[in-house]
């Protein structure tokens, strides 16, 4: 190496000081919080026991995972947690950029306010709390559906905690319900920072809403839609607890289409599961996730190179 | 294409080097904790703690436990237990008290190792923290410091607590044994009067039933799940033997263990069931039912329901639901392992004033003032006592704004010693002795179960009950159909080689023992 | 054109009138349970008002002074942890941002890999409290979901990527600006939607964050308001469970306490999030820049 190549070099290590250092707060902080306790992932391979520690512990291999896979419901578990998954993110998404371009366009500001306010209210409600009021509703003998709809109009009552049928459209319409509110925000801050002034010409040139939606917008939104779907692809193996074990009420005759990998593991560890068993479902999941959005991630560089993660 | 996989696998290396980096520090701090658990060390302290405790040093104890009611003033009654614990024994305490729910989510982090604690409340089967090494070894601090205990406790209980031939923890006095009831609305019955005397089974309720529908058509006859979302039918004239993956059927007269849900008696209780769902009993949403009993029952919304059957149940259902209750026994009251290990104070592997914390517990099972102390709180604070010695709420306080009344008599180490709230029976402690003794026990009684061999076929049959026993015992489904359904599951879920290794465990428990 | 205009206007407000109905009936439904009389509520059902009226449930709550401590342990923790939280992101989300910082890739894929695996809460747990002694402590409440993962930065890095031209930044380096300043006095007055949207979704997380209440506090004066009604929630649902095995006298907060304590947890915050909204302004960045 010649004396300027070395001294370039170590200009630019210069310049790029200030930059290292306003990343240094977070990293360390993620290396305390995340990194310093990833070691706990070997639990997943021990037979965890309080005396030895973590790191004492026996190890006993990929016999913490069979519980997952030995059942007949291993398939049911994976395909229910992986269908559901997808419908959050694909009418998810669809839904939260729909309510944020029609929020965006909304031009009373007093009505945007409270209309923004009014559908971030589900996303604020306690899962158990939501569980209760899906029971008002779907309740056999009291409920609204029932007793205001079903009964008037002369039709026998329906069993919702006992018809699997009804449960796919629910789940994925609490999901909806619950998070549009929340989800719609990020697209809003990017949606605020398009310069009218692009939809100005387009409309000077004649372009139709949906050629303005699919040529300015879209494009706009793009990093964040692949942001959020990377995101997701990578907790495709997690399902949100609280809307599968609470909202069903724990309804056995549902477990067909509630069932998820979270709840499985949860009801077949209720009896003094070990840690090493609940930490191999975490690995499982986190793993899958992993191989997805590594996956994903070259998919996007070849596609869109500055929009990738990393 | 070469050079983002070398990206790529410079930073795996990087996570991996952070993680290993990390791995050391971590590790240390965990060598910290499992260094000082080790017994045979803390063995060793023990004759070096003896001095301590001679020349009058005061040693300080971590106890935690929860409470269902309020329990703010905890940190008073701590003081108070302490102003006694020092003068009789040289020890304090350090007295934390949770909500159930926060006690729920902590206890795995309790039973890890990972914090500073002495004495544990156990619930559950103790059988689970003792093979994860959370449990020290207490017969020779028993044998030591235990006299207290085993003057109150009766010692074929605390003989059948022993897990592998050795004491883990002690069982907090109170019933070790059980009889299924039905518990009915007393006031309702009288009301209508009805006679019950001469209900002895599930069949013979059906009229009774019938009667109540009539008068208050609004009102179910009966919830299933004492409303929860439980399953019924978890133990009822059989020993479950833990979990009812392989019973003893016939109060556990036989050593043989046989899958309960194949037998006829199951089949019998789930297709009375699905009659009294049928008749409209029994709600349609009974399974998925929000409330508890206790506000079912005392919002006039349910007649009856399947109840526990012990001395002093009928008090203690009646101040619970606020409405008159009455029990008939169903089955005789029958003794298995899990009455008595399912409800222990053990002391932690890891502690390190083992001495010092078994003599706190000797003390909270024989000393009359702590446990009256930990039962309701100060007098005069958080209590009165009236003329007939019973104790009730400060004028003007009632259950939710007395700021110490934990309500958890049954977890506490000895509860019979500590004074008894208004309402309650105070013979209940000498009734229960003598139904303890009475009652029938299991010829397993005493065999604690690992099921560590069999976790994977554990873990698939509880995910099977979940789906198909709940709807099952409540009646809302249809049993020609559903019942082989479950059965064929639980097969498939490999409950028959959970029986094996259970029967094989039992017959060598049962041989150790006739040695 | 114009017309076109107006149907469009209509249609619009039309679908959010049916979401926020869908939005609201759910919480009215609350609310008038958290107003009914607890008897009434078992025997008749849900309604959407009080079929007899009563505010017991928000007496037995408002009784002592637990809850109020609590609102003030939760304001104090979401402002500190929501400021804190802002910072360090965008510190970090910054430079991620730019085109030519050396290792950037592998600190994002650092940052990402967060997202995905974590050493599970026993870990956890045993390194915040042995290490760092956080058990009891404001820090607690804090400290472990600061940046909960490498969310926000995503999200951040993405918006200075579209939202944030080079030239600018260019344009204040040729003019003599340290990097710290051009981050603090370019780039964060043309960022406010996203702070906005970061600062709101830190917010709501810290304001209905419960874990490490249950985690790490087991003293009663640091409760924050959503631990504590979480608790009750749970604690009811406990006693539901465990009626079976022990049919002893115990209190369950009734129904319509459970219905009350989400009321409380859940109106405060929502009359603080409007302030925010108007941070969402539609062309606020560019129109800054060309200024």
């Amino acid at each position: 190496m010649t004396y300027r190549k070395r001294k370039k070099k170590t200009y630019q290590i210069k310049k790029y000081i200030p930059f290292y250092l306003m990343m240094m707060p977070a990293l360390i902080y993620l290396f305390i919080n995340n990194y310093m306790p990833m070691p706990g992932l070997v639990l997943a391979f021990k037979q965890y026991n309080v005396r030895e520690g973590i790191f004492g512990s026996p190890w006993v291999g990929l016999r913490n995972f069979e519980f997952l896979f030995t059942t007949n419901d291993a398939w049911v578990i994976t395909r229910n947690t992986i269908l559901y998954n997808l419908a959050f993110m694909v009418f998810g998404t669809v839904c939260a950029i729909g309510a944020a371009i029609i929020l965006n366009d909304i031009i009373s500001k007093r009505a945007k306010k409270a209309y923004q306010t009014i559908i971030l209210l589900p996303y604020m409600i306690s899962i158990v709390a939501v569980a209760f009021l899906v029971n008002a509703f779907l309740a056999t003998d009291e409920g609204f559906i029932n007793n205001y709809i079903m009964e008037p109009l002369g039709f026998e009552p329906i069993s919702f905690y006992m018809e699997k049928k009804y449960w796919p459209f629910l789940l994925v319409f609490l999901n909806l319900w619950k998070n549009v509110g929340y989800n719609c925000i990020f697209y809003l801050a990017n949606l605020g920072g398009i310069d009218p002034g692009y939809y100005e010409a387009a409309a000077l040139d004649g372009a139709t809403r949906w050629q303005r939606f699919s040529r300015i917008t879209l494009p706009f939104l793009n990093p964040t839609i692949i942001t959020m779907t990377i995101l997701a692809v990578g907790r495709i193996f997690y399902s949100d607890f609280g809307l599968f074990y609470q909202v069903p009420m724990q309804s056995g005759t549902l477990f067909p289409v509630t069932q998820t990998i979270d709840t499985y593991v949860f009801y077949g560890l209720m009896g003094g599961g070990s840690m090493g068993a609940s930490a191999a479902a975490g690995f499982y999941q986190s793993l899958v996730g992993f191989v997805l959005v590594l996956a994903t991630n070259i998919i996007v560089n070849k596609v869109s190179k500055e929009n990738a993660m990393f | 294409m070469k050079r983002k996989i070398c990206s790529l696998l410079l930073c795996v290396a990087m996570a991996v080097g952070l993680l290993a980096g990390c791995g050391d520090g971590n590790g240390d701090s965990a060598g910290d904790i499992s260094g000082d658990n080790d017994n045979q060390e803390s063995g060793n302290d023990s004759d070096s703690a003896d001095d301590k405790t001679d020349s009058e040093e005061i040693i300080t104890i971590n106890m935690c436990t929860f409470g269902w009611g309020n329990v703010s003033d905890y940190k008073l009654v701590q003081d108070a237990i302490n102003e006694i614990s020092r003068e009789e024994i040289g020890v304090e305490v350090n007295l934390t008290m949770l909500d159930v729910s926060q006690w729920v989510e902590q206890q795995s982090l309790l039973m890890s190792g990972s914090e500073p604690i002495d004495l544990l409340y156990s619930s559950g089967s103790i059988a689970t923290g003792v093979s994860q090494g959370t449990w020290m070894e207490l017969d020779d601090l028993y044998e030591e410091y235990g006299q207290g205990i085993a003057q109150e406790l009766d010692q074929e209980f605390l003989e059948a607590s022993r897990i592998n031939g050795h004491i883990y923890g002690i069982p907090c006095q109170g019933e070790f044994a059980n009889a299924r009831t039905i518990a009915y609305r007393k006031d309702i019955v009288e009301e209508l009067g009805l006679d019950v005397s001469n209900v002895k089974t599930l069949d013979d309720w059906v009229p009774i039933m019938e009667a109540v529908k009539e008068a208050y058509p609004d009102m179910d006859g009966f919830a299933t799940n004492s409303g929860s979302s439980q399953a019924q039918w978890l133990g009822y004239n059989w020993d479950s033997l833990t979990d009812n993956f392989g019973v003893l059927m016939d109060y556990g007269a036989e050593a043989t263990v046989v899958n309960v849900y194949e037998t006829e008696e199951y089949e019998n209780l789930v297709r009375t069931m699905r009659a009294w769902y049928e008749a409209g009993y029994v709600a349609k949403d009974t399974a998925t039912e929000t409330e508890s009993i206790n506000s079912l029952l005392g919002a006039g919304r349910v007649f009856s329901t399947i109840g526990t059957g012990k001395p002093g149940d009928e008090e203690e259902s009646t101040n619970g639901a606020g409405v008159p209750i009455g029990h008939i026994d169903l089955t005789e009251a029958l003794s298995v392992t899990t009455n008595i290990t399912g409800e222990m104070w053990g002391i932690t592997s890891w502690s390190e004033e083992p001495e010092a914390a078994m003599k706190f517990l000797n003390l909270m099972y024989s000393n009359e003032e702590v446990a009256t102390l930990l039962n309701y709180g100060i007098e005069g604070v958080h209590y009165s006592v009236q003329e007939d010695g019973s104790f009730n709420y400060l004028e003007g306080q009632d259950i939710t704004s007395c700021t110490y009344h934990p309500q958890i008599l049954m977890f506490w180490p000895n509860s019979f010693i500590g004074g008894f709230w208004d309402g309650d029976d105070p013979n209940c402690p000498e009734e229960t002795k003598v139904f303890n003794e009475e009652a029938r026990k299991s010829i397993a009684l005493g065999f604690s179960y690992d099921n560590a061999n069999v976790i994977n076929e554990v873990a698939a049959c509880q995910n099977v009950v979940q789906q198909y026993q709940i709807a099952l015992d409540a009646g809302a489904v249809d049993v020609d159909t559903v019942l082989p359904e479950f059965r064929q599951a639980l097969k498939d879920a490999g409950i028959d080689k959970i029986i094996a290794e259970k029967q094989s465990q039992l017959d060598d428990w049962m041989a150790q023992k006739g040695e | 054109m114009v017309e076109n205009r107006k149907g469009y206007n209509i249609l619009i407000h039309a679908i959010m009138v049916i979401l926020c109905v869908l939005c609201l009936a759910p919480f009215v439904l609350l609310i008038s349970a958290s107003l009914t009389s607890e008897n009434s509520l078992l025997a008749d059902g849900y309604f959407f008002w009080p079929r007899e009226f009563s505010t017991e449930a928000y007496e037995y709550l408002m009784s002592g002074d637990s809850i109020f401590k609590a609102y003030g342990v939760t304001i104090l923790v979401t402002a500190i942890g929501t400021a804190l939280c802002l910072l360090v992101t965008t510190m970090i989300a910054y430079p991620l941002s730019l085109p030519h910082i050396p290792g950037k890739r592998a600190i994002s894929f650092l940052v990402f890999f967060t997202m995905l695996f974590s050493g599970g809460l026993v870990p956890s747990y045993m390194m915040w409290t042995q290490i760092f002694h956080i058990k009891n402590t404001l820090a607690a409440l804090i400290l472990p979901s600061l940046l909960t993962n490498g969310f926000t930065i995503m999200m951040m890095r993405s918006y200075f990527q579209i939202n944030i031209p080079g030239e600018v930044l260019e344009s204040a380096r040729i003019d003599g600006a340290k990097e710290w300043y051009i981050l603090f006095k370019v780039v964060l007055p043309m960022s406010l939607p996203i702070l906005a949207t970061v600062g709101v979704m830190s917010g709501i997380t810290y304001w209905n964050s419960w874990n490490n209440n249950l985690y790490y506090v087991t003293d009663p004066n640091l409760n924050t308001i959503q631990g504590l009604m979480n608790r009750m929630l749970n604690n009811a649902q406990y006693l539901k469970q465990l009626a079976v095995a022990d049919s002893a006298n115990m209190s369950a907060p009734t129904a319509s306490v459970r219905m009350a304590v989400v009321v409380l947890g859940t109106v405060p915050i929502l009359c603080v999030y409007p302030f925010f909204q108007r941070y969402f302004v539609k062309g606020m960045t560019i129109g800054a820049v060309k200024g």
